[in-house]
C-alpha cells in the first residue's frame, strides 16, 4: 500500500487553487475575506485560533489564496515553532537516502509547476531539511504532494514550518516504521463506514475483503491529493488544521459515498480501490456541495478522538509486551537539529 | 457629503526596485536606507484623499521581488482593482522585467485593472539607465499611467497613488457593483497618462455622484 503514488493534479493548475476566474460580483466579497483575516490576526493568537468559532466561521466561507498560508501558519502555530536559521542550516546537510526518490516525485507530482522540480528548487530543498531533521521518517510519494503544495501557496521557509507542524500535529504516525496509528485510523473508518453504510461496507471490507488500511492509508497519507482536484484540496486543508483528523474521516466518508454505485458493481479489490483513491470527476460535486455533505456525516468528532488515542494506547502495550521480532520496530523520535 | 472608496493595490517588480520602500513612504512617510527583502508579501492600508472629500482606501498587497517568490504572485493580483509596476531607473533590466509583469497582468488580471508603471529612484538620475522618454513611450502604447518617484525624497509617490485613486471608477461604491467590467468612464478606458504633467486634471468631476 505504501507504493501508491498520488496522481497529478488534474485540474487546470491554478497555484492558488481558487477558481481561475471569479465572476465580477465576488471580487469584492473575495476583498472582504482577505480583510477579514487580516484583522483577526492580531486579534486571536494562534493558541487560541482552533478554539475560536469566528475563525471556523471565516474558515467555512473560504480562505482567500492570498492570505491562506497565513492562515495555516496561525492554525498550527508554525511561526512559533520556526526557529531562526535553522531550515538554512538543515539544507547544507547530506543528503537523504530519498533524495533522487523526491526529485522525481517532485516532477511526477507536479508536471505544470516546473519551478518544484530541479534539486535545487523548493520542493526537493523542503523535503531534504525535512528529513534530515526528521530521520526516523520513512519517505513516501505523499509527502511531496502535500510539501508541494505548500509551496504553491507560502514561501519556501514558511512552507517548511508549516509542514512541519502538520507532520508533528498530525502526520508523522503515517510516515513511521510503526503502523499503530494507521491501522487504528483504519479501522475506525471502517466502523464509521459501517454506521453510515452498512450495505458499502459489507461489499469493501467481506465481499471484496479489501483491508481498511489500504483505503485510508493513500488518502490520509497525502491528506486528499491525488484524490480530489486542487480547488477542493485546499479548502479540505483549511478544515482539517482547525478540526483534526475527524475531518478527513468525514471527507473519506463523503468520497465514498460519491463513488458507492462504482463499487456496488465492482467486481475487484483494485477496481474498488482505484474508484474510491482516484474518483472520476463527474461522480464528484461541486466543492460547496463537498463541504455540505462533510458536514452533514454522521459522525461524532470527540468520539474519534479519543478513540484515536485510546486504541493507540491499547496497540502500543499490546506491541511493547512482546520482543522485537526480526524486523526492528525500534521507535526512534528523535528529532536532530542542527547546532546553533 | 464624503464618500468612502476601498481597492486592492498590488506593487510587483523586480526585486531591489524600491517596492517597498515606495509602500513605507506613502503609508508612513518614512525611508530606510537598508530594508531586507521582502518575504512573500507585506500588507498594509493607507487613504488618500481627494479635492472633493472623497476618501480612497488603499488595501495594498507589497510583493516580493524575489524570483523565488515568483509563482506566489498571482494569489495577490488576481482580484486588485489596481496594480503599481516598479522598475529602477538605474537598471534598464528592471524595465524588462516591468514588462515582464505588465504583459502577465494584461493576461491573468481583471481586465479591468488600472494599471501604473512606475520608474523609482529618481534621485539617482545621475546614473539613469532608463531615459523618460522611453519608459513613457512604452506607457502610451500599453495604455498604462506612468510616473517616476523617488521613495528617497519622496519625490512623486503621494501623486502616483493619487492618480491611482482618481482613475478608477469612483461613480459607485466597489461594495454595490454587480458583474460586468467596472463602472467608471475612466476605467474603461485605457489611455496613456503622463502624471508628472497632468496628475491633477483627470475625472474630478466624476468622483461625486450625490
Amino acid at each position: 500500500m505504501h507504493s501508491s503514488a498520488p496522481r497529478s493534479p488534474m485540474v487546470p493548475v491554478d497555484v492558488s487553487g481558487s477558481p481561475v476566474t471569479e465572476p465580477a460580483e465576488s471580487i469584492d466579497a473575495h476583498r472582504q475575506r482577505e480583510l477579514k483575516w487580516m484583522a483577526l490576526f492580531p486579534s486571536v493568537p494562534p493558541s487560541q485560533a482552533r478554539k475560536n468559532k469566528k475563525v471556523k466561521k471565516l474558515l467555512q466561507e473560504g480562505v482567500p489564496s492570498s492570505v491562506r498560508y497565513l492562515v495555516w501558519c496561525h492554525l498550527m502555530d508554525s511561526k512559533a515553532r520556526a526557529l531562526p536559521g535553522v531550515y538554512a542550516k538543515l539544507g547544507k546537510r547530506p543528503r537523504v537516502p530519498a533524495f533522487s526518490e523526491i526529485e522525481k516525485d517532485a516532477a511526477k507530482c507536479f508536471p505544470d509547476q516546473p519551478q518544484l522540480h530541479s534539486a535545487q528548487g523548493p520542493l526537493v530543498s523542503l523535503l531534504q531539511a525535512y528529513l534530515s531533521m526528521v530521520p526516523d521518517i520513512q519517505y513516501s510519494p505523499g509527502l511531496a504532494s502535500v510539501s508541494g503544495h505548500l509551496l504553491l501557496l507560502a514561501p519556501e521557509e514558511d512552507a517548511f514550518w508549516i509542514f512541519a507542524s502538520m507532520m508533528d500535529a498530525h502526520l508523522r504516525p503515517y510516515f513511521s516504521t510503526n503502523t499503530n496509528q494507521v491501522e487504528v485510523d483504519a479501522s475506525l473508518f471502517s466502523k464509521a463506514l459501517e454506521v453510515n453504510d452498512p450495505v458499502l461496507a459489507k461489499k469493501l471490507y467481506v465481499q471484496l475483503s479489501i483491508t481498511p488500511a489500504s483505503i485510508t492509508w493513500p488518502w490520509f497519507s497525502a491528506l486528499f491529493v491525488g484524490t480530489l482536484p486542487t480547488e477542493y484540496l485546499h479548502r479540505v486543508w483549511d478544515i482539517f488544521l482547525y478540526d483534526g483528523m475527524s475531518y478527513l474521516f468525514r471527507i473519506g466518508l463523503v468520497v465514498t459515498n460519491c463513488v458507492r454505485h462504482l463499487i456496488l458493481r465492482a467486481k475487484s479489490e483494485e477496481a474498488a480501490l482505484e474508484y474510491l483513491i482516484h474518483p472520476p470527476l463527474a461522480c464528484l460535486p461541486s466543492a460547496t456541495e463537498l463541504f455540505s455533505l462533510a458536514s452533514n456525516v454522521k459522525l461524532k468528532d470527540d468520539d474519534i478522538r479519543k478513540q484515536r488515542v485510546k486504541l493507540e494506547q491499547q496497540l502500543k502495550r499490546t506491541t511493547q509486551v512482546r520482543p522485537p521480532n526480526g524486523i526492528s520496530i525500534m521507535q526512534t523520535t528523535s528529532i536532530s537539529l542542527p547546532k546553533t | 457629503m464624503s464618500k468612502q472608496f476601498q481597492f486592492k493595490l498590488v506593487l510587483l517588480g523586480e526585486s531591489a526596485v524600491g517596492k517597498s520602500s515606495l509602500v513605507l513612504r506613502f503609508v508612513k512617510d518614512q525611508f530606510d536606507d537598508y530594508r531586507e527583502s521582502t518575504i512573500g508579501a507585506a500588507f498594509l492600508t493607507q487613504t488618500v484623499t481627494l479635492d472633493d472629500q472623497t476618501t480612497v482606501k488603499f488595501e495594498i498587497w507589497d510583493t516580493a521581488g524575489q524570483e523565488r517568490y515568483k509563482s506566489l504572485a498571482p494569489m495577490y493580483y488576481r482580484n486588485a482593482h489596481c496594480a503599481v509596476v516598479v522598475y529602477d531607473i538605474t537598471q534598464t533590466a528592471s524595465l524588462e522585467k516591468a514588462r515582464t509583469w505588465i504583459r502577465e497582468l494584461q493576461r491573468q488580471a481583471d481586465p479591468s485593472i488600472v494599471i501604473a508603471l512606475c520608474g523609482n529612484k529618481a534621485d539617482l538620475a545621475a546614473r539613469r539607465q532608463v531615459t523618460q522618454e522611453e519608459a513613457k513611450k512604452y506607457a502610451e502604447e500599453e495604455g498604462l499611467m506612468w510616473c517616476e518617484t523617488s521613495a528617497k525624497t519622496g519625490e512623486g509617490v503621494v501623486d502616483i497613488f493619487t492618480a491611482i485613486a482618481k482613475k478608477l471608477p469612483l461613480s459607485a461604491p466597489p461594495s454595490s457593483r454587480t458583474g460586468g467590467p467596472r463602472g467608471g468612464p475612466s476605467g474603461s478606458t485605457r489611455q496613456g497618462v503622463d502624471l508628472n504633467r497632468q496628475a491633477a486634471s483627470q475625472n474630478d468631476g466624476e468622483a461625486c455622484n450625490c
